[in-house]
């Protein structure tokens, strides 16, 4: 199939190109710059009305794994028994097939499952491979498992660990590394309730900082595109801005990514004991060069908190709104807890929490450092992304919600004195090419020729910015157009992507005794490969660059 | 034939999903050569082929051919008012197809297991819940109170592999403490004692309630179930790692089973509030833990819907098959087997469909019988292990030139 999108207004920042008239030829399901004489178009649209942009990723959404599925079954009271087609489930916890309608009705075509639990990666991929549409991928959870822990705990070399990150990342299928309160879960497991950015773990006598140092070098040495992604310790807790800068220099001046940032960018400071601290880390983020953040916004409105830091999720049970909960200790791998959480706007905790992510966005010069999330659904359900856009782009919508929440909270904010409204060029930044440049997924997140057709077109006589990030007038998955008009036309399958980086095989003997003295599964079955992620799984894997090459 | 050894296979037949299951297979008979365990080597070997086993498909009890017996399925699906789809065994790939076929046909849907599940649902969707996995119980777990009467028997490998294990990462050998709440066997007892440190608290399994709530209580008497209590006491005081194991499937018929588990669910929430502690509940046979997942990433349900014009409702009472069965609510009941060797019971007054491996057997010859491959013998798969969080690859070592189950089930949308 050959389209021709005629007459674009085109977004495309990787390729600098903001609000130019072009034309774009699809054929194949990729971009390209002609197509041969004999060959005919299959469809020419105009789009001189419309604005075109590379199709949206998500780096950090919830959208498969234990977690998710624990989250779903928690909550049949919010399940939407009429208001939804196909399924009762409910808004935060969507079925599979409703996830992948919700984020192509939206226009995004590529989503990153950020918490995927090495052991419950079987899982996690299974349950995204039945969300159609779009691409996927997987954050592979290491730093509170023990086979880490005692590498660690044992001063073996940075090479034995870029090894076994190299492992994780091939077995379980996953394009990136995630660290979820370095070093706190498995401290939580030996019942210690906190652990600070320089506190030893009792057990393994090993501090979160060389937990985040240890596994960013690796991801630098190996040559993973995407920084180690980072839910830094104390999340939630006042004053924490401090150990999140902390986590932040562990790093050592290597890539990082600290993810949904606004809840670790809390201060203690007021009669409230409880302050925002945007400014120092916006400050932080500007000044880093290595340093990129997603925020994780939140919406006020009942939602459903799912997270692998079991530590900070039984710590906050009792705040669970219903007063429902559950956590769980896995595998000697990781650990995961869901607590759902109403957020109110007449809260000052909460509101103040809106006011923090909105100022963190705000204040962050550079829109290809920050990305536009709610940590779904932790802070809120992706569904609110257009909402959010809109706080972003029109400030005095932003304000008249400021002005609808507690004076003490406009006291302790100040978001009213910012006088930014993003531009399309940076939510398209943020949204497309920023994403995809850090997951190193190079044929996303732009127009260029060879690139994969995943667009998005949207009607530019929308006077209304949220109704027309809603829904955009057309999506283009794979060079088929997948929406038309709102409405489903077509449903297509995305990949898995991955990264493979290459490693000291023999790495395999010391887990294959660690699996077979511990473990309760072989090493082997541990292992998923790229044919049972096809045929079992119902995915197939695409491979993207670790383009460095490894250093160690 | 030339003999073939395949090791390290996953037997599915059981919640805990063994992977060190080494297999001879030659001349189309298999055997299991390594596990000590005879009730598995038993319940393994008995899937193979005999002269009982039903190797083509059947249409009113006479052979026929796979295209005619799906044909005449069809036939039947589109002939009936109400359909339901019960689901006795399956894999992964097979419950996807299974609820694809139910989203078409306007199917009720339900798992064989499911009335033992909704105890342990209503803990998550009700209270607070800690929970736990098998390699954190090997490798932590410092004490262990296992409740009910039957556990063992439905994981006959639990205490080999997990509570009394060759290696653990943080517990000695003959260290753990196992009090055994409930009425068990003494096999069961002895077989503990081998490793274990092993006390015995024989109660009625409904008394579990007051037994825990009794233990936060003073207790004076001099009684051997309070010196047991005390000493249950001391040891919770000292523990690092508590874990609760039970099947709510034990506690069925003494008619209060939601409020034993709720017991026991509560008991261990409340030791967090000190020490660390977790529940290991015991389920995932037949495939049920599979069929949960996938259901609930499907559809928002585990079990107990039905498809209706595009969507899915849901509804613990009216879409329980079985009993629709047996209130012939519903006239067509399609049963999927590939993994039990129970014999189904059938309904002669509605039409059946069963869809199973070649050792099912049937209360009556159904209307429609399409023998297929069991997942881990006969095909590649995947199933869910008791914890719900580890997922297996199923191989498969027998060629049949049999379809499988998720194969019938598309033909038939």
């Amino acid at each position: 199939m050959i389209i021709e999108l005629k007459n674009a207004n085109v977004f495309d920042p990787q390729n600098k190109i903001f609000n130019k008239k072009k034309n774009i030829l699809i054929k194949d399901g990729k971009i390209v710059n002609k197509i041969e004489s004999n060959e005919k178009l299959s469809k020419s649209i105009n789009c001189k009305d419309k604005i075109v942009m590379p199709g949206a990723i998500d780096l950090h959404t919830h959208i498969g794994g234990g977690k998710v599925n624990i989250a779903r079954l928690m909550f049949p009271e919010f399940h939407d028994e009429f208001l939804d087609k196909y399924d009762t489930t409910s808004i935060t916890t969507p079925s599979t097939l409703k996830t992948g309608l919700r984020y192509i009705e939206m226009g995004y075509t590529s989503c990153f499952e950020p918490a995927l639990l090495p052991i419950n990666a079987r899982q996690a991929h299974s349950e995204m491979a039945d969300i159609p549409f779009i691409d996927k991928g997987g954050y592979a959870l290491l730093g509170n498992d023990e086979f880490f822990l005692g590498l660690l705990a044992n001063k073996s070399s940075q090479s034995a660990i870029n090894d076994y990150v190299a492992f994780i990342l091939n077995a379980t299928q996953s394009i990136g590394i995630k660290v979820v309160n370095p070093g706190g879960i498995n401290a939580f497991k030996f019942n210690q309730r906190s652990l600070n950015v320089d506190e030893k773990s009792k057990h393994y006598n090993v501090t979160p900082r060389e937990v985040v140092t240890k596994l960013s070098k690796a991801i630098y040495d190996l040559g993973v595109p995407h920084p180690l992604h980072v839910h830094a310790s104390n999340l939630g807790i006042p004053g924490n801005y401090l150990s999140t800068i902390e986590t932040i220099k562990a790093a050592n001046g290597l890539p990082i990514h600290v993810t949904h940032i606004q809840f670790n960018s809390y201060g203690n400071n007021g009669d409230k004991r409880f302050s925002s601290a945007a400014v120092e880390i916006s400050e932080y983020i500007n000044k880093v060069e290595n340093l990129t953040a997603d925020v994780g916004q939140i919406m006020f409105g009942q939602t459903v908190t799912m997270s692998g830091d079991s530590m900070a999720q039984h710590r906050n049970h009792s705040h669970a709104h219903p007063k429902k909960w559950m956590c769980m200790d896995i595998e000697c791998d990781a650990g995961c807890g869901v607590v759902p959480f109403k957020y109110e706007d007449k809260n000052f905790v909460n509101a103040l929490q809106w006011a923090i992510g909105l100022e963190i966005f705000l204040l962050t010069k550079d829109p290809s450092k920050i990305f536009l999330t709610t940590d779904h659904p932790n802070g809120g359900p992706f569904t609110s992304y257009p909402h959010l856009i809109k706080l972003l782009m029109d400030r005095s919508f932003r304000n008249d919600i400021l002005e609808t929440l507690p004076k003490t909270v406009q006291d302790h904010t100040i978001l009213k004195s910012l006088k930014r409204e993003y531009t399309l060029n940076e939510i398209a930044i943020m949204t497309r090419s920023a994403p995809a440049k850090i997951l190193g997924l190079e044929k996303k997140g732009n127009l260029s020729v060879g690139s994969d057709a995943d667009i998005t077109i949207y009607d530019k006589n929308k006077k209304d910015i949220e109704e027309m990030f809603s829904s955009p007038s057309m999506v283009i998955k794979n060079g088929e157009i997948v929406v038309e008009n709102g409405r489903i036309k077509k449903y297509v399958w995305g990949n898995t992507q991955t990264v493979k980086p290459e490693y000291d095989k023999s790495i395999e003997k010391n887990l294959k005794r660690f699996f077979d003295k511990y473990h309760t599964m072989k090493l082997e079955n541990y292992i998923i490969n790229d044919n049972e992620m096809e045929e079992q799984i119902g995915s197939a894997v695409r491979v993207n660059e670790c383009k460095y090459g490894r250093k160690n | 034939m030339k003999k073939i050894i395949t090791k390290e296979i996953t037997c599915p037949f059981c919640p805990l999903l063994c992977d060190d299951v080494n297999i001879t297979y030659k001349n189309k008979k298999f055997k299991v050569n390594n596990l000590k365990n005879k009730e598995c080597v038993k319940k393994f070997e008995s899937f193979n082929i005999n002269n009982k086993s039903s190797l083509t498909p059947k249409i009113k009890n006479k052979v026929s051919s796979y295209n005619d017996a799906i044909l005449k399925s069809k036939l039947l699906i589109k002939k009936s008012n109400e359909i339901g789809i019960l689901n006795r065994g399956a894999d992964v790939a097979s419950i996807r197809s299974a609820i694809n076929l139910c989203s078409q046909i306007n199917a009720n849907f339900d798992h064989i297991n499911s009335k033992y599940f909704f105890d342990n649902m209503n803990i998550v969707q009700r209270t607070g819940f800690v929970a736990t996995t098998l390699m954190e119980v090997k490798n932590r777990a410092d004490t262990i109170l296992v409740f009910g009467n039957n556990v063992f028997n439905k994981a006959p490998r639990l205490i080999e592999k997990i509570l009394a294990p060759d290696s653990s990462l943080y517990t000695k050998k003959n260290a753990r403490k196992v009090f055994l709440i409930g009425q068990f066997s003494q096999k069961d007892i002895n077989n503990l004692k081998k490793n274990l440190q092993v006390i015995n608290v024989k109660i009625k399994i409904n008394e579990i309630p007051k037994f825990l709530e009794s233990i936060n209580s003073n207790i004076n008497k001099k009684d051997r179930l309070s010196k047991i209590l005390a000493t249950l006491k001391t040891t919770l005081q000292k523990s690092k790692y508590v874990t609760a194991i039970y099947s709510s499937s034990d506690f069925f018929s003494t008619g209060i089973s939601g409020d034993i588990v709720n017991s026991i669910t509560q008991f261990i929430c409340n030791l967090n509030t000190t020490i660390r502690a977790a529940c290991l509940p015991i389920a995932g046979n037949l495939g049920d833990a599979s069929n949960n997942q996938v259901a609930t990433w499907l559809t928002g349900f585990p079990v107990r819907f039905k498809g209706v014009d595009g969507i899915f409702k849901h509804d613990r009472e009216a879409y329980d098959v079985t009993k629709l069965i047996e209130n012939r609510e519903i006239d067509l009941a399609i049963h999927l087997n590939s993994l039990s060797l129970e014999k189904i019971n059938l309904n002669k007054k509605i039409k059946n469909i069963v869809i199973g491996h070649p050792q099912t057997t049937c209360s009556s010859p159904p209307d429609i019988f399409i023998p297929v491959g069991i997942p881990g013998i006969d095909s590649d798969g995947i199933m869910f292990r008791t914890d719900n969080v580890v997922s297996m690859p199923l191989k498969s070592f027998r060629d049949l030139e049999m379809p499988l189950l998720n194969q019938v089930i598309d033909k038939m949308v």
